[in-house]
C-alpha cells in the first residue's frame, strides 16, 4: 500500500521502459485493462456511421426481435426490427459526445469559478454558497430540474448534466487555487510584478492539471450514467434515437419475449462505466498519490 | 449536543432560502406557461386566463414571491397546480414511502458493505480480497435501472417469486431495496477496505495481537473501531445520494415515493410541487449531515461540539 514499498523494488530494465504509458500499464494492469475499454468506446463512437452494418434508425417489421447471432445481425434486432449492434454503436457515439461535451464545460466553468472565488473574497462568499446549494442535491436531482426549465432534448440534456457537475470542479478548483496561492513560485510571481490573470493562467492553472484530471476520469462515468437514467426516465434523449438509456425503457416491456434487447444494451453501459471506473482508479494512483487511500 | 442541533438548524435556514429563490427565478425567466399547460393546447383564451387567475399567476412576480416565503414561514407550501392538493399533502405520504426504502437500503448497504471491506481487508492479496474488490468494482459500475429491470426479469418474469410493482408487503421491498443498495454497498466495501488496511499497520493494533488478543477482538475492537470513522461520513454522504438514486428505482419498481412524484412534476411543470420536493431534498440533506457530524463526535470523543 504504501508509495515507497512498490517504488523501491528494482524494476528490470525492459524494452520501452521509459514510456509513460508502458510504465502506466505495467503498474496498473486493471487501469490499463480500463484504458482499453475506453479507447475501444472511443474509437467506436468516432467511427460508429462507418462501422455500423445498419442505420440504427431503419425499421423492419418483418424482422422484429430476431436473438443475437441470427444471420446479417450479430446482436439481434429489436421490437421494430433495428438492429441492435449498429443501435449499441451509434448508441455509444451519442453517450460520448454527451459526456465528453458536459464535462469539459462544467471543468471550464468549475475552475473559472473556483480561481475567481480565491482570487476575489468579495465574490466568494456568493459563488460557493450557490455552489454549495448545489451540492446538498444528489447530481441528477440538479440536472433533473434544469431539464424541467429547458425541456427535453439532447442540447438541454448537455446543460443539464454539466450544470450539475460544476459544483465539484469549482470546489476542488477553490480548495486548490487557495493552497497554491500561498506558494512560494506565486509569491515569486506577484513580486514580480505579474497580474492576476497572468498569474492564475500560467502558475495556478496548469498546477491544478492532475486534480482536475483525476476528477474527471471519475465525472465521466457520472455524466454517462446521469444522461442514460434520464433518457430511460423519458426525459433526456427521446426516441426514436438510439441512446442506451432510451433503449432500455423501450425494451422493458419486451425483456418477457426477447430479453437481449433488455441485457444488451445494459451490458454495454456497464461495460463502459466500469472501464472508466478502474482507469480512474489507476489515474489516481499513479497521478495524485495524496488521494490514494481514499 | 441540542444547542448544536438548534445552531445546525439555524444555519441551514439561509441555503433553503436560497433554493426556494433560485428555483422561484429560473421559473419566472423560462418562457413557459403554466396556465396554457394545465388548460391544454385547444383551451380558449378565456380558460387559461381563469386558471391563471385561480392558480394565482396574474400577479407581478414579486407578490407572487412574497407570498410563497410568507406562506412558507407557517409551513403552507401551496397547491399543486394539477391535483389542486395541498403540496404538503402531496409529499407527506410519498415522503415516508421514500426515507422507509432509503434507510433499508442504507441499512443493507452498511452491514453488506463493511463486512465485504473487513473480509478484502483481511485477506489482503489473496483471494478472497480479488474476490470482493470484483464484486465492489461491478457494484459501482452496474447502472441501477438496470440492474433492477434485470432483477424484475429474473425474480418477477421468469421464475414469479417477487412482486414487481408496488409498496404493499415486505416481498414487494426486498428487490427496489437490493437495487437502491449496491452503489453505496460498494462504495462503502472499498472505503471499508482502504481504512482498515490502513489501520491494521498502526501500533496499537500491533501492540494488542502482540499481548496475546483473539484475532477477531483485534479486527473488530481496535481497528474497525477506529477505521469505520471515515466510513461513518461516507454512510452519512451515500444517503443524501439515496434519494438521487430513488428517482430511477421508484421508476422502475412502480414505487409510489418522492422521486416518481417530482419525474411528474418536472414533466407538468407543476412548480409548487417542485418546489415543495426540493425543499424537502435540501431540508434532509442537512439533517443528515448534522446528524454524521454528530454521530463522529461519539465515535471521536476527541471532538467536541461547541
Amino acid at each position: 500500500m504504501s508509495a515507497t514499498a512498490t517504488t523501491a523494488v528494482p524494476m528490470p530494465r525492459r524494452a520501452g521502459g521509459g514510456n509513460p504509458v508502458w510504465e502506466f500499464a505495467r503498474k496498473h494492469k486493471v487501469g490499463a485493462l480500463g484504458a482499453l475499454i475506453v479507447l475501444a468506446f472511443f474509437v467506436s463512437g468516432a467511427l460508429a456511421p462507418w462501422i455500423a452494418p445498419y442505420d440504427p434508425l431503419t425499421i423492419d417489421v418483418d424482422g422484429t426481435l430476431k436473438p443475437p447471432g441470427s444471420p446479417r445481425h450479430l446482436l439481434g434486432t429489436d421490437n421494430q426490427g433495428r438492429d441492435l449492434l449498429s443501435r449499441i454503436l451509434h448508441g455509444g457515439r451519442l453517450s460520448l459526445w454527451i459526456a465528453m461535451t458536459s464535462v469539459i464545460t462544467s471543468a471550464v466553468a468549475g475552475i473559472l469559478f473556483g480561481t475567481f472565488a480565491a482570487y476575489y473574497p468579495g465574490s466568494e462568499t456568493l459563488i460557493m454558497r450557490v455552489m454549495d446549494m448545489l451540492l446538498a442535491f444528489p447530481g441528477i436531482i440538479v440536472a433533473l430540474t434544469i431539464i424541467s426549465l429547458l425541456g427535453t432534448g439532447i442540447e438541454n440534456l448537455i446543460i443539464a448534466i454539466a450544470i450539475s457537475q460544476v459544483p465539484q470542479y469549482a470546489r476542488l478548483a477553490h480548495g486548490l487555487t487557495l493552497s497554491i496561492k500561498e506558494k512560494m513560485f506565486v509569491e515569486a510571481a506577484v513580486a514580480l510584478g505579474a497580474s492576476d490573470r497572468a498569474i492564475v493562467l500560467k502558475h495556478i492553472v496548469p498546477n491544478l492539471f492532475s486534480s482536475i484530471t483525476v476528477q474527471t476520469s471519475l465525472m465521466i462515468p457520472t455524466s454517462i450514467t446521469t444522461a442514460a437514467s434520464l433518457s430511460f426516465l423519458g426525459l433526456g434523449v427521446q426516441p426514436p434515437n438510439a441512446e442506451w438509456g432510451s433503449m432500455l425503457q423501450n425494451a422493458m416491456q419486451w425483456s418477457r419475449v426477447a430479453p437481449h434487447v433488455m441485457i444488451i444494451p445494459g451490458m454495454a453501459l456497464m461495460l463502459v462505466v466500469f472501464g472508466f471506473n478502474v482507469l480512474g482508479d489507476g489515474l489516481r494512483d499513479a497521478l495524485d498519490p495524496r488521494l490514494r487511500s481514499r | 449536543m441540542t444547542a448544536y442541533l438548534v445552531r445546525r438548524a439555524l444555519l441551514s435556514i439561509p441555503t433553503l432560502f436560497l433554493v426556494v429563490t433560485v428555483v422561484f427565478l429560473a421559473f419566472q425567466i423560462i418562457p413557459s406557461d403554466p396556465a396554457r399547460l394545465f388548460a391544454g393546447e385547444t383551451a380558449a383564451q378565456e380558460t387559461v386566463e381563469r386558471i391563471r387567475k385561480d392558480l394565482g399567476l396574474d400577479r407581478p412576480a414579486w407578490v407572487q414571491y412574497t407570498d410563497y416565503i410568507t406562506k412558507l414561514v407557517t409551513g403552507n407550501l401551496g397547491r399543486s397546480f394539477t391535483t389542486r392538493r395541498l403540496v404538503v399533502d402531496e409529499l407527506g405520504p410519498r415522503f415516508v414511502n421514500t426515507i422507509k426504502l432509503s434507510v433499508w437500503a442504507i441499512l443493507l448497504a452498511t452491514t453488506v458493505g463493511v463486512l465485504l471491506g473487513t473480509i478484502a481487508a483481511v485477506n489482503q492479496g489473496k483471494t478472497m480480497d480479488h474476490i470482493a474488490t470484483i464484486i465492489a468494482l461491478v457494484g459501482i459500475s452496474i447502472p441501477v435501472f438496470w440492474l433492477g429491470l434485470l432483477m424484475m426479469f429474473f425474480f418477477s418474469v421468469t421464475l414469479g417469486i417477487l412482486p414487481a410493482a408496488g409498496n404493499e408487503t415486505w416481498r414487494h421491498y426486498i428487490m427496489p431495496t437490493v437495487a437502491l443498495s449496491v452503489f453505496s454497498l460498494a462504495f462503502i466495501a472499498r472505503m471499508t477496505r482502504s481504512s482498515l488496511l490502513e489501520v491494521i499497520r498502526q501500533d496499537y493494533v500491533r501492540t494488542a495481537r502482540a499481548k496475546g488478543a483473539q484475532e477477531w477482538v483485534v479486527i473488530g475492537r481496535h481497528a474497525l473501531a477506529n477505521a469505520l470513522l471515515p466510513v461513518v461520513i461516507v454512510v452519512g454522504l451515500r444517503f443524501g445520494f439515496m434519494l438521487g438514486g430513488a428517482l430511477v428505482v421508484e421508476e422502475v419498481f412502480a414505487w409510489p415515493g418522492l422521486g416518481r412524484l417530482m419525474i411528474v412534476a418536472v414533466g407538468q411543470r407543476d412548480i409548487p410541487v417542485v418546489q415543495g420536493v426540493l425543499l424537502l431534498f435540501a431540508a434532509t440533506f442537512f439533517l443528515i449531515n448534522a446528524l454524521v457530524d454528530l454521530a463522529y463526535g461519539l465515535l471521536d470523543p476527541r471532538i467536541r461540539y461547541a
